[in-house]
């Protein structure tokens, strides 16, 4: 565990062969080890599985399991279309993950759901599922030698709980086999679900190992901090006024359908939903990137729709994507490039030429605002951490005095630290009569932060909830659809 | 802002970064260093510096305007035979004795009429540049063919005035009774080289193209309408075709229908060569300019060293070769 920009990434980059250490004595299975090449870590047994998607979209889920691997072949050139595809469904099936096709093309799942088949690649060859295809008549299994140790950088970044409950499972059993599991988090209550032996990092240097029992969630806090985050969400310090800002009117996209729900200044409207279940395709809606087939979107009395990206951002909508290095983000471009960008009229003179010394002002503001932590606006977002980029696209959002943030999993792969500063920031803005939209697969941060919860089942809105007093195990109850709850003590939309 | 990341603040002097950045430029200077040395009294003299800027020019407003489709990450493939179409529109309406002014204009228009054929089909339609520009090379080809007859027009077809202004300069200094002269043609590709760079670095516009070539769904996301940008890039690049085709058949005085076909290549290779130069290998107008120049000078040193032509283009090709593999090894290993 560690803050971001703790070393935790850049230990896994040395693992994993991409970095070359200047020093190392890495010893494997009490063996010396020199890891100088991905293909050598790959050797030592290592496997791994990143926080960011890798994976290519234009192919099937199956070919994405087994990239890199040999495929089944007739003679070695034709590729035996049928059994990759069942051996794909058999791997999946060994992880508990049956809702997945993988005939279907990488690139139509959702983020959660290519996390899934990512996370699938790692374990092919493992002697886990060997007995699988041991029994499979025609094995001509996808070769690979017996994996031993594998590192986790963020692996439930883009699951849902039930997803990663799955994957905690899958890692019981690989315990139980004898093979060893790194796994970086900054999900505190799942390092307590998973972990043995907790290491700590932060600066670039280890700070403690303990074991799970030894310690509680308040010291690792500390620990990774160096201080005390005491209230991770801040209470309410203005409450929202009745004004009602955006009123969505029974919208339905190609995706969802039945969405009504209104947002007044200065409240914190939360959407909860399983994985697919529509949530992001509402913030879609919203900003204007998916077409709207019927429904009326209105802003403080005035109808707003048919909207585009450009439109919303003009009227005053910001929004944090989900996905930050390829929906939100221009990672060869500078921060302050990436901050002013939707906003670049205003950074101009007459809507043309560039206020070279306006943009750098307003994103150097714009970056003590939301604490980024870079060595200059003019430094490439590329280079950045993970929560330092997420920062670049909060200040984004905020950098245009918007009228509603749209806000998609914001701290997905943000440490605590980063986490606070993020919440924090929400407040702020919500106190200043923003309206806010906020997806998050962490229910307790849902909960948390929203005054109101809709909840989204199968592309169609379902409920909505107001916090005080919900249990996140209720909300996940509403989230599986157990109707006769809903139908007793919610208010059914 | 000022805590400095961890990761990059005990960097030893990172010898990559350096060659990635000035790899090609100090590539240039030896170079430049090597004809010096080898032709002391005719290379590094004003008169012949000032020749191949000339002898640049054209592929350098060729260059200059593909640089712009290329920070979309696109390409423009036609600019050749535009260029060549151009040529054959002005010597065909020359020949029908229309005005000079009226003629150049007409080779523009056609110029932007191709560009906006281009991004119609890049932007609307949704072919890929490469196809799409590859099909309307041969379109834009076949048009310069068919108007000519597939003749060349020469001679007292164009007129006085546009000839020495093409051939002429402005007289900078006299030396031994001889005029050192700044061409005309040097000083147009200086002007589009500025606007150029303006538009690229200093505009909202320029900006929003770095934003597409960057991240086409995070740009969109962000606001940027990609369909209007993208149309807009192909017009300019196609302008900029045409306009190189005018300053060819000027300083010919010839309008031939393959006249401006060699033009795409070299200027995609410049390109290219200026990309090198860049820290996250975007294209800059800038760096363009240098990759023009060592495509310039090459030519013109090897000559003077007495270096069959057709051989020329082997080192060429060698060269220009040699110095994107350097920049892609530098930049392995990221």
């Amino acid at each position: 565990m560690g803050e971001n920009g703790a070393g935790k990434s850049t230990l896994i980059r040395i693992l994993a062969g991409v970095i070359v250490p200047d020093h190392a004595a890495i010893s494997i299975n009490g063996q010396p080890a020199v890891i100088h090449s991905p293909q050598a870590a790959f050797g030592y047994g290592l496997r791994f599985i990143h926080q960011e998607l890798h994976s290519v979209r234009q192919v099937s889920a199956a070919e994405n399991i087994f990239l890199g691997q040999r495929y089944p072949t007739r003679l070695g050139i034709q590729v035996r279309w049928r059994v990759l595809f069942q051996q794909a469904e058999m791997v999946l099936a060994h992880l508990g993950i049956t809702h997945i096709d993988p005939r279907r093309v990488m690139g139509s799942l959702s983020p959660g759901d290519q996390m899934l088949i990512t996370i699938a690649r790692a374990f092919v060859g493992d002697d886990l599922l060997n007995d699988a295809f041991v029994n499979d008549a025609m094995s001509a299994a996808p070769t690979g030698s017996a994996a031993r140790i594998y590192v986790m950088d963020e692996p439930t970044a883009a699951l849902t709980g039930a997803e990663a409950g799955q994957l905690f499972r899958v890692i019981e059993r690989l315990c139980a086999r004898g093979c060893g599991v790194l796994y970086v988090s900054h999900r505190i209550d799942e390092i307590f679900a998973v972990a043995a032996r907790i290491t700590v990092m932060r600066d670039g240097r280890v700070v403690d190992t303990t074991t799970v029992q030894q310690v509680t969630p308040a010291d690792l806090i500390v620990k990774m901090t160096g201080r005390d985050v005491q209230q991770l969400y801040p209470p309410r310090t203005q409450p929202f006024t009745d004004a009602v800002l955006l009123d969505i009117r029974d919208i339905e996209t190609e995706r969802v359908r039945d969405v009504m729900f209104q947002v007044r200044a200065g409240e914190i409207v939360g959407l909860a939903g399983l994985n697919g279940a529509g949530r992001t395709e509402v913030l879609r809606a919203l900003m204007g990137a998916d077409r709207l087939k019927r429904g009326e979107i209105w802003l403080e009395g005035e109808r707003i729709d048919p909207l585009s990206p450009s439109k919303a951002w003009e009227k005053g909508i910001a929004f944090v994507p989900e996905e930050r290095r390829t929906q939100a983000l221009v990672l060869p471009r500078s921060a302050a490039d990436n901050i002013t960008l939707p906003h670049l009229n205003r950074f101009s003179y007459g809507r043309a030429v560039l206020a070279h010394r306006r943009e750098r002002q307003t994103s150097r503001a714009i970056g003590d605002r939301v604490r980024l932590k870079a060595r200059s606006p003019a430094q490439v977002v590329r280079e950045l951490s993970g929560g330092n980029q997420q920062k670049v696209v909060f200040g984004r959002a905020l950098a245009a005095a918007p009228r509603m943030l749209l806000l998609d999993e914001p701290t997905r792969g943000v440490d605590v630290g980063a986490k606070a500063d993020l919440y924090q920031l929400i407040h702020e803005i919500s106190g200043r009569g923003v309206g806010i939209v906020l997806v998050s697969s962490d229910l307790a941060e849902l909960i948390g932060l929203a005054d109101r919860i809709v909840i989204m089942r199968g592309g169609a809105q379902i409920a909505q909830v107001d916090t005080p007093g919900l249990s996140q195990e209720y909300l996940l109850t509403l989230c599986y659809g157990n109707t006769a709850d809903v139908g007793s003590s919610t208010r059914v939309v | 802002m000022s805590v400095p990341a961890l990761a990059s603040s005990r960097r030893p002097f990172a010898w990559g970064r350096f060659l990635r950045s000035f790899g090609t430029l100090i590539g240039f200077l030896l170079i430049i260093g090597f004809f010096a040395w080898q032709r002391p009294e005719t290379f590094m003299t004003v008169r012949n510096l000032l020749n191949i800027t000339q002898q640049v020019s054209i592929l350098g407003v060729v260059a200059f305007v593909m640089t712009i489709v290329m920070v979309l990450g696109d390409f423009d493939l036609s600019v050749g035979t535009m260029a060549s179409l151009s040529g054959i529109v002005i010597g065909t309406l020359l020949q029908q004795d229309q005005p000079l002014v009226l003629v150049i204009g007409a080779a523009l228009l056609v110029g932007m009429g191709g560009g906006l054929l281009n991004g119609i089909l890049v932007a609307w339609v949704g072919i890929t540049p490469f196809v799409a520009t590859l099909a309307t090379l041969t379109i834009f080809g076949g048009l310069a063919f068919t108007i000519s007859g597939g003749r060349t027009i020469f001679g007292q077809v164009f007129p006085d005035a546009y000839v020495d202004f093409a051939n002429g300069g402005l007289l900078l200094s006299t030396v031994n009774e001889l005029p050192i002269r700044l061409p005309n043609l040097t000083l147009i590709a200086l002007i589009v080289l500025v606007i150029v760079w303006f538009v690229l670095e200093h505009t909202v516009f320029g900006r929003r193209l770095y934003a597409i070539g960057g991240s086409m769904e995070a740009a969109r996301l962000a606001g940027v309408r990609i369909r209007l940008h993208r149309l807009a890039a192909f017009v300019i690049t196609g302008l900029g075709a045409a306009l190189a085709g005018a300053m060819l058949t000027g300083q010919l005085a010839t309008a031939n229908p393959t006249l401006g076909d060699n033009l795409m290549l070299n200027a995609i290779a410049a390109v290219f060569l200026g990309m090198t130069m860049s820290q996250e290998g975007e294209p800059h107008v800038l760096g363009t300019l240098v990759g023009v120049l060592l495509i310039g000078v090459l030519a013109n040193g090897f000559t003077q060293i007495g270096v069959d032509p057709y051989a020329q283009r082997i080192f060429t090709g060698a060269i220009i070769l040699g110095s994107v593999a350097l920049s892609s090894l530098s930049r392995r290993g990221r």
